[in-house]
């Protein structure tokens, strides 16, 4: 009888060290998915702003790249993709852009980005159009992840708008450091301080970038007062586009 | 077995108690481990070595334990520029027990350190001590000279650590520098005009001459054409644009504040406050884009006001601001003279704890020929203005006012005099007989503070003497004059041969 403790302790004993197997570990298991993975410096969006206004005139198109990402693993070939264009879009095809004919995620990669050319058309000058792309699953993809949360609200992952414009804007730096020097802000006065004094177009988003911002603006400002002056001594006034108001700089600079 | 089983779980389970509670008692035997010191490394006077040049340093390992071997240690020599705390500086020089590297650091004042770790104990022990990289060009008076019409510069270059001066002739040919010379000669002017906050190499050296102003590299006074003033010019600038004088002065580390007349007679203004560069838009205008009126070319300012001498209205403007894009008559409140020819202004300035910009004025009316002297703090109101009778002033021909006495320095031939203000009256002070005064001035340093050798230089009268019969090129002098209270007699500190008719002289300073 005090055997069968003995034995009845033995299989307790190999019971419990047979119960503790090494678990195996848990790996990814889920489809791939694909959405936009668009960011200006560090903050994600789900718009871009393109705008012709600062290009020269010679140039007549541009190509944006929209950046899109990937979960799973790479892939050791290309997988292609689907992105429509929602009908909502303002733009037309063959006017304003033109887009690639295939969709692809090149192979090893699991952030891509691909092309859509953009055109300078005139109608660009007086408003600003929008072209909105979707992603939507296909063989290779599923479009799961429809939204991530940002910093100040929900991007939609899945639609990317394009704003394409060519109307030229005075930027964020007008009021608070240009208008000191330039006054009032208007496209016929930037245009013509450029033709006149060599003032660049882009000084509105540009400029803050310069050293000498301070002391071309000054020389801009007043060689441009010099010039209106001289065409009102010769009969010839410059007005704004209204007609009534005579072109001046901030009065610091007259 | 049933006894055998219990009394040997008895005694395991004691036996594992107790076993694993033992007191663990610590290891109490120390010994030494080897301590190392640095010596033959000199932390008191440092170590200077010539840009370009080689530096050996053999410092010498004492070890406690008598570890002898270079091999037992690792080694480590960094500089860092020494006014910075941030390791990011630290730039590592080599990996030997010995220091022999090229020097190809920047000239300048460095932190030189040195660590040595002991393999075995991985125990680290470091000194420092100071690196001065210098040149043969380091510092001293630049000499500007005409030389047959063309422009010639000799530097008298300073060694501060055995106070010796070393005279170099014609220093642009020995640096082998390509700057346009063959003007006639007009200004040395040199201080920085950008500050270490935008880059490291900040420290301008102008020559003025009549082909063109340019500045030459602070350190090896090279030149291309990207340093012309033009590239620090903001507008439509003409391709021969030169400058007759400059006037500079340093605000602070990061501001500084330049006005220049040009050889179209017009003033520009430059201030690492407003764009960092010549605006070219003439600043003697009543309006930013009005008419130039002429400007006397002596332009007086304390680092934001300035003031100028409108020669046609015959009276003094004054600009607002390092910003400003015009002038306007100062106020008549403030007493200033109107109707006189300016002949001489300065204002003797610097931005330290007790000195005001005290700024004189030599005028004439052109009325009666007689002269003045006008003193003011610059933008107060006048509180000095008194006809000048000195010993033939309406014969002078060079100006210079003592920073810290109420003497004018002027110069009539080869004569010296010192004009008293307020006894009115001249004393001879030098008579060089046959020979000419062609210069004189106060040295002004950009920078002077804590600096006891600048600080009695500035004050030092510099006196430029040509001798028409000797020859060109060589017929030069320049003495320095400390000057005594009471309209004591100069004291001659200095004498130097060997230059051109002087023009010039300015001082690189650091």
């Amino acid at each position: 009888m005090n055997s069968f403790k003995y034995i009845g302790w033995g299989l307790v004993i190999i019971i419990v060290l047979g119960a503790c197997k090494k678990q195996s570990l848990l790996t990814y298991n889920a489809a791939d998915n694909i959405y936009f993975f668009y960011k200006k410096i560090t903050l994600r969006l789900d718009s871009i702003n393109f705008t012709f206004a600062y290009s020269p005139d010679a140039l007549k198109d541009s190509s944006v790249m929209i950046p899109f990402t990937v979960t799973g693993k790479p892939a050791a070939e290309d997988r292609e993709f689907t992105v429509t264009v929602d009908p909502a879009s303002t733009t037309q095809a063959g006017v304003h852009y033109i887009l690639p004919d295939k969709f692809v995620l090149a192979a090893g990669k699991l952030v891509d980005s691909f092309p859509v050319k953009l055109l300078r058309t005139p109608d660009l000058q007086k408003g600003t159009f929008f072209l909105r792309l979707n992603l939507v699953p296909n063989d290779n993809f599923q479009t799961d992840i429809k939204s991530i949360e940002g910093i100040l609200d929900s991007i939609n992952t899945l639609s990317l708008k394009i704003n394409i414009t060519d109307i030229l804007s005075q930027g964020t730096y007008w009021t608070s450091i240009l208008q000191a020097y330039f006054g009032t802000f208007s496209v016929k006065k930037v245009k013509l301080l450029n033709q006149v004094t060599g003032m660049p177009i882009d000084i509105m988003i540009n400029g803050i970038y310069d050293l000498n911002l301070n002391a071309k603006c000054a020389y801009y400002a007043i060689s441009m007062s010099r010039y209106l002056k001289d065409q009102a001594t010769a009969g010839k006034t410059i007005y704004e586009d209204d007609g009534i108001t005579p072109m001046t700089m901030n009065s610091n600079y007259q | 077995m049933k006894k055998i089983f219990l009394y040997s779980i008895l005694f395991i389970i004691p036996a594992v108690v107790i076993t694993s509670c033992y007191k663990d008692t610590g290891n109490y035997s120390y010994h030494a481990i080897n301590v190392v010191t640095i010596g033959n490394y000199d932390t008191v006077k440092g170590y200077t070595a010539l840009y370009k040049d080689t530096l050996r340093i053999s410092p010498a390992i004492i070890s406690s334990e008598d570890v002898t071997d270079d091999d037992a240690y690792t080694y480590k020599w960094w500089y860092h520029k020494s006014t910075s705390v941030s390791t990011i500086d630290d730039s590592l020089l080599a990996k030997t027990k010995n220091l022999n590297v090229p020097v190809n650091i920047a000239p300048g004042t460095y932190i030189l350190m040195y660590e040595v770790t002991d393999k075995n104990t991985k125990v680290l022990v470091h000194v420092r001590t100071t690196l001065t990289v210098t040149t043969e060009v380091f510092e001293g008076f630049m000499v500007l000279s005409d030389v047959n019409n063309q422009s010639r510069l000799d530097m008298l270059s300073y060694n501060k650590t055995n106070s010796i001066f070393t005279q170099f002739t014609d220093v642009l040919k020995k640096q082998n520098s390509t700057v346009p010379m063959n003007g006639t000669p007009y200004q040395v002017h040199c201080m920085p005009y950008v500050g270490t906050n935008i880059t490291q190499q900040g420290y301008g050296i102008f020559l003025l001459n009549s082909v063109g102003t340019n500045r030459v590299n602070q350190e090896t006074f090279g030149w291309d054409p990207t340093y012309n003033i033009r590239y620090l010019m903001a507008g439509d600038v003409p391709a021969n644009f030169a400058a007759k004088r400059i006037t500079g002065l340093n605000v602070s580390a990061t501001n500084y504040l330049y006005y220049m007349v040009g050889q179209d007679n017009n003033v520009y203004c430059y201030s690492t406050q407003a764009g960092y560069a010549f605006r070219y838009s003439p600043l003697n205008v009543y309006t930013p884009s009005g008419i130039t009126f002429k400007v006397a070319p002596y332009i007086a300012t304390n680092g934001s006001i300035a003031v100028m001498y409108n020669t046609d209205k015959k009276t003094f403007v004054t600009a607002a601001a390092a910003s400003s894009n015009s002038v306007t008559d100062v106020a008549p409140a403030l007493n200033y003279p109107t109707g006189l020819d300016l002949l001489y202004m300065e204002c003797i300035y610097y931005v330290e704890a007790g000195v005001v910009p005290n700024t004189y004025a030599i005028l004439k009316d052109p009325a009666t020929q007689k002269i003045y002297l006008l003193n003011f703090v610059l933008a107060k109101a006048q509180t000095y203005y008194q006809e000048i009778t000195g010993t033939d002033f309406n014969l002078a021909t060079n100006y210079a006012v003592s920073p810290d006495h109420n003497y004018v320095f002027y110069s009539v031939g080869g004569k010296l005099y010192e004009y008293d203000m307020y006894l009115k009256s001249s004393f001879l002070m030098a008579d060089y007989g046959a020979s000419s005064i062609s210069y004189l001035s106060f040295p002004h340093f950009s920078s002077r503070f804590n600096k006891p050798n600048y600080m009695s230089w500035s004050k030092s009268l510099l006196v430029g003497v040509v001798d028409a019969a000797g020859t060109a090129g060589s017929n030069g002098k320049l003495d320095q004059y400390s000057i005594p209270d009471v309209n004591g007699q100069l004291v001659k500190t200095n004498s130097w041969m060997g230059f051109g008719k002087i023009v010039s002289v300015g001082y690189r300073d650091r």
